[in-house]
Parts: structure tokens; sequence; C-alpha cells
């Protein structure tokens, strides 16, 4: 009983609404002429959070573009981890 | 482009309220990082506070250039009774929806502000205001997305928070009448048009925050200024920065000005901004 209580006290909900964060994948290109690339991936609850984290964690260069995107919008093409199958094969 | 004397000291009034409001707010960021939850968190608060105070620093920097002071005497050799920030801040957040709603009111405040300049006749301020605004977007969206994420009971926190803490925000805007920034045209846009825009800022509170819904409906914007008011400093006249506050700004310990990076000139000396008497400018400086 004394041992639950102590675990409960202890039990400091140190997250931010973490029920609610998604990752988000950043992209940014410092040149027009450049492709878009991967630079890194922010976790947020909510898109405000995402973009601005994003534009302030991501600020080595200076970006002439920067997208943020959910991870989960991405679809999948080819996965490793699958049973390397590929296609209809 | 040179201005008759009133409107060069009025101007220098409000650049110092902008620039001291965003020096208090920075450190606002600086003395709460470490109350971030998330390793992103404090990440996001460093990266503003690196922001608002870089956005001080431009406009000291401005003026020590633009009205020959000696460098550094704006950041490092005034009192806390001399300070132009908004009253806002004095007070330290009671708890994090307290800390959220501060913020928020603070930057939305100083962007309404600051955005009366920013298509303005003085072109350095105007630029600087656009520099400003183009950072302030983000600092706005984090300010955004933190509001979005509060809990149930942290929107309650928010509600009773928004209504001590509004009253301070809004006579912040009650300035001079007439305004000589609008005659000379340094200012296209009355502060009172901007106290508009900022209320309805907070009106929109309700929108992520619905619990404050009855505390911005309820003679919220009805708040007289304090009297006696100092339109100049924008604070209540002879009011002070608090000095735990002061000290997390301009470190007076021993050990911290052992650790302060030295400084081309001395502090010591006085500038007339504030109606100090000025020291033989002949001295020479070191």
């Amino acid at each position: 009983m004394r041992r639950e209580a102590a675990t409960e006290s202890s039990v400091v909900p140190l997250g931010r609404s973490t029920s609610q964060d998604q990752q988000f994948e950043v992209f940014g290109r410092d040149q027009m002429e450049r492709p878009l690339s991967h630079i890194g991936s922010i976790v947020a609850p909510n898109q405000e959070l995402a973009v601005a984290r994003a534009r302030i964690l991501y600020s080595e260069r200076q970006w002439v573009e920067l997208r943020v995107a959910p991870a989960a919008s991405f679809m999948d093409c080819l996965q490793q981890g699958r049973d390397g199958t590929v296609g209809l094969a | 482009m040179s201005y008759p004397d009133g409107v060069t000291a009025a101007l220098q009034g409000e650049l110092l309220c902008i620039a001291d409001s965003n020096w208090v707010l920075g450190h606002w960021y600086v003395n709460c990082m470490l109350n971030g939850r998330e390793l992103t968190d404090f990440t996001s608060m460093a990266g503003i506070a690196e922001e608002k105070l870089g956005h001080a620093r431009a406009l000291f920097r401005f003026m020590e250039e633009r009205y020959g002071l000696p460098e550094h005497q704006l950041e490092f050799a005034r009192s806390a009774d001399g300070v132009h920030s908004m009253a806002l801040l004095d007070a330290p957040p009671q708890n994090w929806a307290d800390f959220i709603l501060t913020l928020f009111l603070a930057d939305k405040a100083l962007w309404r502000f600051a955005d009366t300049l920013r298509k303005g006749g003085f072109a350095p301020a105007a630029n600087l205001m656009t520099r400003f605004g183009e950072e302030a977007y983000f600092h706005q969206l984090c300010i955004d997305g933190w509001l979005k994420a509060l809990d149930h009971g942290e929107r309650n926190d928010l509600a009773a928070a928004l209504a001590v803490r509004l009253p301070q925000a809004l006579p912040w805007f009650d300035g001079t009448e007439p305004d000589p920034l609008i005659d000379a045209g340094i200012r296209t846009e009355p502060l009172a048009s901007a106290r508009e825009r900022f209320e309805a800022d907070v009106r929109n509170l309700s929108e992520p925050v619905p619990s404050v819904a009855g505390v911005v409906s309820r003679h919220a914007f009805d708040g007289a200024k304090p009297i006696p008011w100092d339109a100049r400093r924008r604070r209540p006249l002879g009011s002070a920065l608090p000095p735990r506050l002061w000290e997390s700004i301009v470190p007076t310990s021993e050990a911290a000005q052992l650790a302060r990076r030295p400084l081309a000139v001395s502090i010591d000396d006085n500038i007339d901004l504030f109606g100090k008497v000025k020291k033989d400018e002949t001295e020479p400086q070191f």
C-alpha cells in the first residue's frame, strides 16, 4: 500500500500531452536550385508547434524553403524490415 | 532626415519601450526555460529567448549609434527604475498556463505596438520592425501551439490568470495625445487602433481556450490606466522592475560581474536619455 502510494506520487506528468504527440518530418533547401532535402524530425502535439519548432531547431542554415509534413502522411513504397518482397514477388 | 527635438524624444521613448519589453520578455524565457517539459520545449524557449534578446540588442545598438550614446549604456548602465518594459512582465508566472498566457499577451501587445512603426517614414525603425515581425510570427506560432496543447486544468488556470494579467497589459497602449509620431509620419496607425487589434487577439483566445470566453466578455477591456501614469515609459509613474527580475537581467553579484565579458567602454558614464546629468564629454572613455 505504502509502496503503491510512493509509486503514485512519483509519477509526475512530465510529458506535455504525450497522447497527442505526433512525428513530423522536416525538409529544407538553402538555395532555390537545390532539391528539398530531409533534414530531420520533430515531435509535437500539433501543427503549430511542429512548424515553430522546426524553424527554431533547424536554424543552422539560412533556408530559402522549409517544409514540415506529418510522418503519418507518407505512403509506404519500400520499407526495410518487411519480408524482403517487392511488388507482386 | 532629422525630426524636431520633441519628435526625436518621443521616438526614443517608444523604441525603448519595444527594446526593453523584448529584453525582459527574453529573460522570461531564459528564467522559465527549465519549466519546459520536453527537450523541444527547452530548445524552442532558448531559440525564442535568443531572438527576443537579439531584438532588444539590435535596438540598443541602433539607438546608441543614431543618438551618439556611449556603447552598452542602455544594456548595462541603467537602473531598474529607468527601464521602459511593460508592467505586465513584472510579476513572475504562477503556473505553466500563466506563463503561456503572459507570453501570449506580451508578444501580441509588442507586435501590435511595433507594427504601427513598420510602414512609417522613419526607415531604420520600419526596417527593424519588419525584421522583428518575421521572427515574432514563429514565436507566436509556438505560443499558439502551447495554448492548443493545454489540458483541461491548465485551461481553467489560464482563464483565472487572464483576469489578472489583462488589466496589466491594456494600459501599455496609453500614451500622450496628440501623438507626435503620427504627425511626423513615423507612426502610420494610432495606438488606439493597435489596442483594438490587440483586444481582438485576446478575444480570439477563446478559440483554442474556450474557458476564457466568460472572462473576455465581462468588461474585460474597460480598465483605466493606473494613476499616476508615466506615458513615456508606459508604466506606472516611478515604478521599477522588481529586484529579483532586475538581478536576473543585469546581474550585479560579484561572481556575475567577474564573469561578464569585458566591454569596450566604461559603463560608468551617464547618458542623458532619462534626464540624468551628462558627464563631461571630453573625458576619455575606455
